[in-house]
């Protein structure tokens, strides 16, 4: 049931007449999930320096 | 009946504690499934003999365009459950459900511009589907403005709550707009109650993908309720615990 529906892998990238439309959506498909897995990677660093500096201005307070 | 099960959402931390790993088994399923049923939809899947190559777009545009709405109508829930209930996390889930909801609503909209151009000859028209699509959007967008604009992170959650209550209206429009109307857009390609149009060897990727999708918000959005979490939370003492101890 499963076959390649290409004849090369060129033939693949090329999907043609079409791949001009096909692929960058895919890319920009790419691009948002892998943006936004990046943008929550950094917020979450960043929550957690801004917890840091809390923390260590605490303790020369207290000291 | 025990409602422990529901009662712990309302605690952040242990939130907090499980998510990541939900997260973890999220993302990995998320890749291996989105691989797997992109590289069959693009590769395998059978040509279309109307639409050619070009329908392959259909493998990423109808799971991001379940899912633009789908979103919407999980922050809703999540609107009811602040209002009732008044927890904390579901404001959470709104904030961090807005912010995807978003980028999933701008890629169903780019990616179905792109697959008329070949198709219907344009990239846009002011059609009844592409336009309630396009004023989700806008919803999404007035979401994130509103809660930027309101300091007060309560005073914020409310104010959202409501505009999101208020924008569901649009959910049946969207749905229903390829039968109330005369549209380009085609009816829905996949129905939980009928056989698809589809044979199986196109409509099994595309299922594969859906899910796929699927899983990826759920990674995305805990990902960011995580964030969300910690940064609200930061003068609690099981937050300075856990990050003091790191």
């Amino acid at each position: 049931m499963l076959e390649f529906q290409f004849e090369s892998l060129m033939a693949f990238l090329a999907m043609a007449p079409h791949g001009a439309y096909v692929w960058p959506v895919y890319i920009l498909g790419l691009l948002i999930l892998g943006g936004l897995t990046w943008v929550n990677l950094r917020q979450h660093r960043q929550a957690i320096r801004l917890i840091k500096r809390q923390l260590e201005r605490e303790e020369t307070h207290e000291s | 009946m025990s409602w422990r099960w529901f009662h712990q959402w309302g605690s952040p931390r242990w939130f907090y504690e499980r998510a990541g790993r939900w997260q973890l088994v999220c993302g990995w399923l998320a890749l291996i499934l989105l691989v797997v049923g992109s590289l069959w939809g693009l590769g395998f899947a059978p040509v279309d003999y109307q639409q050619g190559n070009s329908y392959r777009i259909i493998y990423l545009h109808v799971p991001v365009a379940f899912l633009a709405q789908a979103m919407y109508a999980a922050m809703a829930v999540c609107a009811v459950v602040l209002f009732v209930w008044k927890m904390k996390l579901a404001d959470v889930a709104m904030q961090a459900i807005a912010v995807t909801g978003l980028a999933f609503t701008v890629l169903s909209l780019v990616s179905g511009a792109v697959w008329g151009k070949p198709t219907w000859g344009t990239y846009w028209v002011w059609d009844a589907r592409l336009t309630s699509m396009l004023i989700l959007g806008f919803l999404y967008l007035g979401l994130i403005g509103l809660r930027a604009a309101i300091q007060d992170p309560d005073q914020a959650g409310k104010a959202c709550g409501i505009l999101v209550l208020v924008g569901v209206v649009n959910l049946p429009i969207i749905k229903y707009s390829v039968e109330w109307w005369n549209t380009l857009h085609q009816p829905a390609s996949l129905k939980l109650t009928e056989k698809p149009t589809m044979p199986a060897s196109m409509w099994m990727p595309l299922l594969v993908n859906i899910l796929g999708y699927y899983i990826a918000a759920a990674y995305l959005v805990l990902g960011s309720m995580r964030a969300i979490v910690i940064g609200r939370e930061r003068r609690a003492s099981w937050v300075k615990e856990l990050v003091g101890r790191a």
